[in-house]
């Protein structure tokens, strides 16, 4: 396995395999089993309260939810029904439900994260088996705009958006590959600096054997690195699939007066505007975190490595 | 391979230094081209769209609202002089001070005592999962969690049933922290008495009955409690008799002082005969109609008390995602207020922002721990090192990088934080809320928009991110 | 077919004809008949059932002029796409815009067309209220559609009886003296919706609407009168009288802070299964709709469904109703001034099309079949009272129709200060005593805002 943390110094690996008995760095310090355990629990289910409550909350009848609190259901089970998701699925594909926003969120993410892996892998490709001088240079700029806020861009872009629109007559603002393309810049550097650190580790004597017999930069990419990488872009594509999937200022301002909606805008239009009904919020706020969380569970650990890779977003 | 600088000719010494870079002997600007032509996508959407950008709105920030004419630093000016960006300041201060320390501290506790039990895994999984939520949907989640309602709110029911099992409300509760007074109930024949009771106005002796009359409570209340319709009381000897009635009648609502046929007693009140020393000669309770009294009642005057514990409210919920201070700073003025303000909706968010991320903090610092060298640390202690001490002087240290990286990670992070305050806090608290990022998007993208002011605000957002750019690229170089 | 058509296109010419015959000078209804074909570009910001209502009001149109209708929502941020479109050289032909700021800044510039070739004076169309917001150098540019009342406080008819009030109030001081007796009858008075501040901020501009009077009013607006004016600390007192006694609100301070539109509706008019918790909510009559949105049980008016008496009970026959917001008996000239919003139709590009969807928009038949629709109400004269659903609404379009004098919502003429005025707004509310360094604030921030 490759490089897992560039950000930290690589400190020798442990001897030992690492098992239970291994001794704790709590050291005599020893709780007993017990406590530690209560504590933990206690710790794990405070935080899945709020969850529990938000699925609860979504599958009272409305007209619960001012009575009595979520938590009642635990005892009275025989209150919980489906209506509030058949009457959110029931409303189908109208513009600005909540199916309509899902289809537009997915048409915002799914580009969004395979542009980005395959530019990033492109780039650090470039970077790192590239001859070219000054590879270094670009490489430190990258890290340099890791941290970079996207509040400096947001109305540079929208500016250049509608430049563009007078130029070519397609303005990007307020469509949906002007919030992809958004998305995408601002990945890249992540992007990248997860891609090059997986490719540093791979020998370069793979792709000489490659470029002696001739193959070209192209070959080279398709056939050693990007295979090769795929861990790498996994964990690469499921961050960024929940990254853009969660975002909602990008949304906000480059989707603007379209009448489609991301889920993130949907729910936040249900506490701002006329429409504020908290059966919708909680039904929407559910469907919202499905799919991240089956993308979580089907993938954890590629999701789990991307996060340790630098993960200074 | 021979050594560089070995070679016969000048030309093979080129070749031999190319092939040790991992180059093609020969090569030049064509393979070159091969290469850049893989940076290209990259380059086009970072120049145009990150690089070009920061340029752009650093000169944006010194014009005007429509980016059009030059004002110099009048946004700066503005900005600082005006309070209600100045809280924005102040919040992103004590976020910054607050949460990244935090948010680390949790998740070394965390990742430190879940080694030791089976299911961490288990664990992990339930601490992270937060991260995978918008924070829109998590802000959401958390707003009905402080809700100021206890039926909605889960804090606030907790809070409520702890209190009442302590010392339950009364039957006919007055929530003083809404306005309400028991002074305000008193109507016909009752006065207000100290420590929130009432007390009939006049006196009464053994063998008469009083009347007394009281308004601010619904009939649904009054139903609730199986209360009926009043009953003008009877006078019995020896006794004090009387009644506590709701003196409102909508059919006759100038008619007042009267027991009218429409009008209900109030069942379940607790009252106390008081002598005219102020002790107490009994105490009673009023019936389904109203009417009580206080047997074996000796000569004298009287005044018919109606306890205080009928009126007390209990818990009625606190303003978790409120805007009011922590610190007490009511008296000073605005921009001193707006500068050292603490609002609890602060608070509040930053809870539910560890719930969030806590579970990452846990993640990064468990991959630290599960890299470090025991044997090191086991080495320290048969070198007769104490706990606290190995633990100071060399786990603390070898986790140092991991730690910082935590804790700049999350500064940074919270340096931009935006969703959570916008759907979080209520409409009323997202003034004292506000945050750089968040005001920089209701300057330049609400309302009319002041593209000026908002390009001045993110300039000061990276500004303020500069010192992680310059510690990245160190740990990065070095 | 084609004989159809052409027997059509033979009758619609006879009708232009005689309908030509008029003149250019004002007129109550559109050219009928004359059919044109073609196509208009229209923006406005309605959208899911509020479009489909708007169709629907077009249908006519398009069958009398043959013109198809490309009509595009554009949400609330109708103005500054406006503003984009004509900078980038794209407008849409006609546009409905919600205030007549727009309308002047627009005609101004010399963006939009002057209608008064095309409809004339609309003096028999619409008050002179009105018609004066949309115009400039003496020319009419925009021609009213959809108007908004927010002059009402909406009441729930079975806690004003449970209380013996039998009729609403008419003065302010009787308000105030009903809110005590509904405090005494057990219910709180009021729901206050806070919000950011804006149904604060609508409250008190009505407030200072029947104080003031609506020629000191647009002078506030545009800051030529100074916000450190007595006329403002009068209204200031005033409001205070209510909201400076915790317990005239519900929830007292905390509540009303916690309590977001539409929230703080249905505490007066609740969903079945909950009890009403206060008597009186004050917004707009936009009220209505959520209103009914909460259970098809409420009944417009002070009766129940089917004549029965009006029940606290969701349940059963609960009621809706609203009074307009009242002056205090010393301003009572004021009494008839009404303070709202609308949608106003503006011409960008001048096509016949375009020339003939206008004076559709004047007449009375698009308006009509949306008043009947539900949720709209027209400040047109001509929109005849039968049209609209029932007896709230059609209260609430004769006080809009009558207005003696209609005034824009102040706040949203304040430009970039309207958000820090709603925040002093609600900063008045946390510490009524507080009015003359809120006073001075707002005067300061008022003058940064609006540039004098």
């Amino acid at each position: 396995m490759s490089a897992v943390s560039p950000a930290t110094k690589p400190v020798s690996p442990p001897t030992k395999p690492v098992t239970l008995e291994r001794r704790s760095l709590l050291g005599a310090i020893r709780p007993s089993r017990a406590i530690l355990n209560i504590v933990l629990v206690a710790s794990a289910v405070f935080w899945l309260v709020p969850t529990i409550g938000l699925a609860i909350i979504s599958l009272r009848p409305e007209s619960l939810f001012q009575q009595s609190g979520w938590w009642t259901a635990l005892t009275a089970p025989a209150q919980l029904t489906l209506s509030n998701y058949q009457t959110l699925f029931s409303q189908g594909l109208v513009t600005g439900g909540v199916l309509d926003s899902l289809i537009t969120s997915l048409e915002i993410t799914v580009p969004a994260t395979l542009l980005v892996t395959i530019i990033s892998s492109l780039t650090a490709y470039s970077l790192v088996f590239g001859r070219w001088p000054g590879r270094s240079v670009v490489f430190l700029v990258i890290v340099g705009l890791l941290v970079v806020p996207i509040q400096v861009a947001l109305i540079p872009v929208v500016q250049e958006y509608r430049a563009f629109g007078s130029l070519t007559g397609f303005n990007p603002f307020g469509t949906i590959p002007g919030v992809v393309i958004f998305h995408v810049a601002f990945g890249l550097p992540f992007g990248i600096f997860l891609m090059y650190n997986f490719y540093s580790g791979i020998p370069k004597e793979m792709l000489e054997a490659g470029r002696i017999d001739g193959a070209g930069e192209w070959q080279l990419f398709r056939r050693v690195a990007l295979p090769l990488g795929l861990p790498a872009a996994a964990s690469l594509m499921i961050f960024q699939f929940i990254w853009v999937w969660n975002d909602l200022l990008v949304a906000l301002i480059f989707l603007g007066s379209n009448p489609h909606y991301t889920l993130t805008i949907f729910l936040f239009n249900q506490t701002r505007t006329l429409a504020a009904n908290y059966w919708i919020i909680s039904t929407g706020a559910m469907i919202s975190i499905f799919i991240p969380l089956i993308v979580f569970f089907s993938f954890q650990r590629y999701f789990v490595r991307g996060v340790l890779a630098g993960a200074v977003k | 391979m021979a050594e560089i600088g070995t070679e016969a000719t000048p030309r093979a010494r080129r070749r031999a230094a190319a092939v040790n870079e991992g180059g093609n002997p020969g090569g030049g600007w064509r393979d070159h081209l091969g290469s850049l032509a893989f940076l290209a996508p990259g380059a086009i959407f970072l120049l145009a769209i990150t690089v070009y950008p920061l340029v752009a709105t650093a000169r944006n920030s010194f014009y005007d609202a429509t980016a059009t004419n030059y004002v110099g630093l009048g946004n700066y000016q503005e900005i600082f002089s005006t309070s209600s960006i100045l809280v924005t300041f102040r919040n992103n201060v004590i976020w910054v001070l607050v949460f990244p320390f935090l948010v680390t501290f949790i998740g070394l506790v965390y990742g430190v005592l879940s080694e030791r039990i089976r299911w961490s895994t288990a664990f992990k999984t339930i601490i992270f999962m937060p991260i995978v939520f918008s924070a829109t949907a998590s802000a959401l989640v958390w707003r009905t969690i402080f809700d100021l309602d206890p039926h909605i709110g889960i804090v606030n029911a907790a809070i409520q049933t702890a209190s009442d099992w302590v010392s339950p409300p009364g039957l006919y509760p007055v929530d003083t922290s809404s306005g309400q007074t028991v002074a305000g109930l008193a109507a016909t024949g009752v006065s207000s008495a100290p420590k929130d009771s009432l007390e009939s106005s006049s006196t009464v002796t053994a063998g008469n009955s009083i009347e007394l009359g009281l308004i601010g409570v619904s009939p649904a209340t009054l139903q609730l409690t199986g209360s009926q319709t009043a009953v003008v009381p009877t006078q019995s000897p020896g006794a004090v008799t009387g009644l506590v009635w709701r003196d409102f009648s909508p059919t006759n609502p100038t008619a007042k002082g009267q027991v009218l046929p429409d009008e209900l007693g109030f069942a379940g009140l607790k009252l106390t005969l008081l002598r005219s020393d102020g002790s107490s000669a009994g105490t009673a309770v009023t019936d389904a109609h109203g009417d009580f009294l206080f047997g074996g009642v000796g000569s004298g005057d009287y005044k018919v008390q109606i306890d205080p514990g009928n009126f007390s409210s209990g818990f009625t919920g606190v303003f978790w995602l409120g805007a009011q201070s922590l610190t007490p700073t009511s008296s000073l003025n605005q921009t001193a207020q707006a500068l050292l303000s603490v609002p609890l909706v602060d608070i509040s968010m930053i809870l539910a922002y560890l719930w969030i991320w806590a579970g990452f903090a846990m993640v990064v610092i468990g991959a630290g721990l599960a890299s470090l060298d025991r044997e090191v640390l086991e080495a320290a202690r048969l070198d007769g090192a104490g706990e606290w001490q190995t633990f100071r002087r060399m786990t603390m240290p070898m986790l140092a990088p991991v730690l910082i990286v935590v804790i700049v990670t999350m500064l940074i992070n919270v340096l931009k934080i935006f969703d959570i305050i916008l759907n979080m806090a209520p409409g009323s608290s997202q003034g004292e809320a506000n945050t750089l990022a968040l005001a920089m998007y209701n300057f330049g993208f609400t309302g009319l928009g002041n593209w000026g002011l908002a390009s001045a605000l993110a300039v000061i957002l990276f500004i303020l991110v500069i010192p992680a750019i310059v510690l990245n690229l160190r740990r990065i170089r070095g | 077919m084609i004989g159809r058509k052409a027997s059509t296109l033979g009758l619609g010419m006879l009708l232009a004809v005689a309908a030509c015959g008029g003149g250019t000078t004002a007129t109550n209804s559109p050219a009928t008949g004359q059919n044109i074909g073609g196509s208009v570009n229209l923006w406005a910001e309605w959208s899911s059932s509020e479009q489909q209502a708007f169709k629907a009001a077009l249908v006519p149109f398009t069958t009398q002029t043959g013109v198809t209708v490309n009509y595009t929502s554009k949400g609330s941020t109708i103005s500054t796409a406006l503003g984009s479109a004509i900078q980038g050289g794209a407008p849409p032909d006609v546009a409905l815009v919600p205030d007549p700021g727009t309308v002047q800044t627009l005609a101004k510039q010399g963006s939009i067309k002057d209608l008064t070739s095309i409809v004339g004076s609309l003096s028999a169309n619409y008050g002179d209220a009105w018609n004066q917001l949309v115009t400039a150098n003496g020319k009419l540019y925009g021609v009213w559609f959809k108007g908004a009342n927010k002059n009402t406080i909406w009441y729930n008819p079975a806690e004003f009886a449970a209380a013996g009030i039998t009729t609403p109030p008419t003065t302010w001081e009787q308000v105030i003296s009903d809110a005590a007796t509904l405090k005494a009858s057990g219910i709180a008075p009021f729901s206050l919706c806070t919000d950011i501040g804006w149904p604060v901020a609508d409250f008190w501009q009505n407030i200072y609407l029947k104080t003031a009077g609506a020629t000191a009013y647009n002078s506030l607006s545009t800051h030529a009168t100074k916000w450190t004016d007595p006329t403002v600390t009068a209204a200031f007192t005033t409001f205070g009288q209510l909201v400076g006694q915790p317990s005239n609100l519900l929830g007292g301070l905390n509540g009303s802070l916690s309590n977001a539109y539409p929230a703080c509706v249905d505490k007066v008019f609740p969903k079945s299964g909950a009890s009403p918790q206060a008597a009186m909510v004050f917004e707009g009559d936009f009220v209505a709709n959520e209103v009914k949105a909460n259970s098809a049980n409420y009944a417009p008016g002070t009766t129940g469904t089917g004549g029965a008496a009006c029940s606290i009970d969701p349940a059963k026959t609960p009621c809706y109703n609203f009074f307009d917001f009242p002056a205090p008996a010393a301003n009572s000239a004021n009494q008839g001034a009404v303070q709202g919003a609308g949608d106003v139709a503006i011409m960008l590009k001048d096509t016949p099309q375009s020339e003939a969807l206008v004076k559709y928009l004047a007449g009375p038949t698009g308006a009509s079949i949306w008043a009947t629709a539900g949720g709209f109400t027209s400040p047109n004269k001509t929109v005849p009272s039968s049209a609209y659903p029932d007896p709230v609404t059609q209260k609430d379009a004769q006080a809009l129709v009558n207005a003696t004098s209609f005034v824009f919502s102040l706040d949203d003429l304040q430009g970039t200060w309207e958000p820090m005025m709603w925040t002093d707004m609600l900063n008045f509310l946390k510490n009524p005593s507080n009015v003359t360094a809120i006073q001075a604030t707002m005067d300061a921030q008022a003058t940064a805002g609006l540039g004098h």
